[in-house]
């Protein structure tokens, strides 16, 4: 089954990246000069980031597929990477808090992509919860894909507004404050490789949970009507 | 708290939110595994009664 | 093109003429806008030094939350009377059911927002007798009312009813808000104007996407 292999391979490179992601991140790279040993939480905390980004991006484009050809596969794609999304959203969310907390001994800032993260991240919880309330699991899918492709809109739109309203109110803060190194870049890069093949992994156990449950309930209601 | 325990925080929290998913994936798993068994049962059950 | 504009001149004038005859909306919208501005200003006279400072964003919070009441119950009396199905069967197209109760809820929206308009000058001590300010606060409810018919559609069919509306149109609307409440804010500090017509040009350009999308997405939600 390709299915199977395809996930295996991917568990198998997520944990090599991982541990290579390890490795450069609390060995090799070099302490930052003015943030000290705390600053090497940005090797995780901004590919979270951009990997929530990309999962809200993949589930509006499954969702425009789901519209589009009313496929239960698209749907639940959906589903899994709005999930994952929330995942990681949170984690970019507590970390960036985690960070700011002995450097600028706050624990938020309001710095436009922390804000538009947070923003999104109730938005999209709350079509999660939608997603439950209702009880047409046909309306459900509709209206969860309706509100992916919106959201995912919405994104650039906060991100802008937000950052054009601070610059004329000079921001106290920003989260880079310091330049890039190329080992730094070449540790970013790679962490971001492993949040991605992570996010990969997860997805496609999630969704190959999802249609093996479909698959089941399909199964016993065929044999409850014989 | 020195910045190291700060580290280690963020690290932590990462851990936890990715092995949380990984466990709600595996307990829907597991309720899978037992409603596939039941259906196995009863398949079983009604070919020996026919 | 005759026809669509027949349909939603209908479906306003069905809404304003139930409305006219209950008073339900407008009156807790209205109300509910007041509270806020009324409690707020209690609040910040105690503590704030300048409460006038504070006065675009609570006029927006009153405006927000008075408009999600008008939302909500535009919507549930839409479902409990059965009317949506009616409108389902009727020979118009899904944009045109949209864009009527778009209308209506714009138009009780901004009905309450004149009413509380004058009180919330003499409680926060600004000058509201400014045209661009009336625009502003045009734009950002037209905006508010667009995406709020969208997702209200959708709200309404849920268990949890109004409470799953202001998490995802707080949200939505974050561009829109922010926006209208510097626009506000610039306005009331009598700001020259050149440094207004950006955010006003922003609520314009944002308005138009979020009525675009609107409009798309309704024929999804609406579709038995």
């Amino acid at each position: 089954m390709s299915r199977d292999r395809l996930l295996t391979v991917l568990i198998m490179l997520t944990t090599l990246a991982m541990l290579a992601s390890l490795y450069l991140v609390l060995v090799w790279v070099p302490t930052e000069k003015t943030m000290g040993v705390i600053q090497r939480v940005f090797y995780f905390h901004v590919p979270s980031a951009w990997v929530a980004f990309l999962a809200f991006a993949v589930a509006a484009v499954a969702a425009l597929l789901f519209l589009a050809r009313r496929q239960e596969h698209w749907d639940r794609v959906e589903v899994a990477s709005l999930e994952l999304g929330i995942v990681f959203s949170t984690v970019a969310l507590i970390t960036g808090s985690i960070w700011a907390r002995p450097i600028w001994n706050t624990w938020w800032t309001w710095d436009p992509r922390l804000t538009t993260t947070l923003v999104m991240w109730i938005y999209y919880v709350a079509s999660l919860l939608l997603r439950q309330m209702v009880d047409s699991p046909e309306r459900s899918a509709r209206f969860g894909a309706v509100l992916a492709i919106v959201g995912f809109v919405n994104v650039p739109l906060v991100f802008l507004t937000i950052r054009l309203w601070r610059t004329i109110h000079p921001v106290l803060f920003t989260t880079e404050g310091f330049g890039l190194a190329p080992e730094m870049l070449l540790t970013l890069l790679i962490s971001l490789g492993t949040f991605t093949l992570l996010y990969f992994c997860l997805l496609t156990a999630r969704v190959r949970l999802e249609s093996l449950q479909a698959r089941l309930a399909q199964l016993r209601d065929q044999y409850l009507s014989e | 708290m020195s910045n190291l325990t700060y580290l280690f925080a963020a690290f932590a929290i990462i851990w936890l939110a990715v092995l949380v998913y990984v466990l709600a994936i595996a307990r829907r798993l597991h309720s899978l595994e037992t409603e596939l068994r039941a259906l196995q049962q009863m398949l079983e059950d009604n070919a020996r009664k026919k | 093109m005759k026809n669509a504009w027949r349909g939603i001149a209908a479906i306003v004038r069905k809404d304003l003429t139930v409305e006219l005859r209950t008073r339900e909306t407008l009156s807790t919208s209205f109300v509910f806008a007041l509270l806020v501005v009324v409690i707020f200003n209690f609040a910040f006279e105690l503590r704030v030094d300048n409460a006038a400072e504070l006065a675009p964003g609570v006029l927006w919070v009153a405006f927000t939350f008075a408009g999600i009441l008008a939302l909500n119950h535009s919507m549930v009396q839409e479902r409990e009377s059965g009317c949506m199905e009616g409108l389902m069967l009727a020979p118009v197209e899904r944009s045109v059911i949209y864009l009527g109760k778009f209308v209506a809820n714009s138009l009780y929206m901004l009905l309450s927002e004149a009413a509380v308009l004058p009180l919330f000058a003499v409680l926060f001590g600004v000058n509201v007798a400014i045209p661009l300010l009336w625009l502003v606060i045009l734009l950002g409810t037209l905006g508010f009312s667009a995406a709020g018919t969208l997702f209200s559609t959708m709200t309404v069919s849920t268990r949890a009813r109004e409470a799953l509306l202001p998490l995802l149109l707080f949200p939505a609307t974050v561009p829109i808000l922010i926006a209208a409440t510097k626009s506000t804010g610039l306005l009331l500090d009598q700001r020259p104007v050149s440094e207004v017509y950006l955010w006003i040009r922003l609520l314009l350009a944002v308005d138009t996407i979020t009525l675009v999308v609107a409009i798309l997405g309704f024929d999804y939600v609406l579709e038995e």
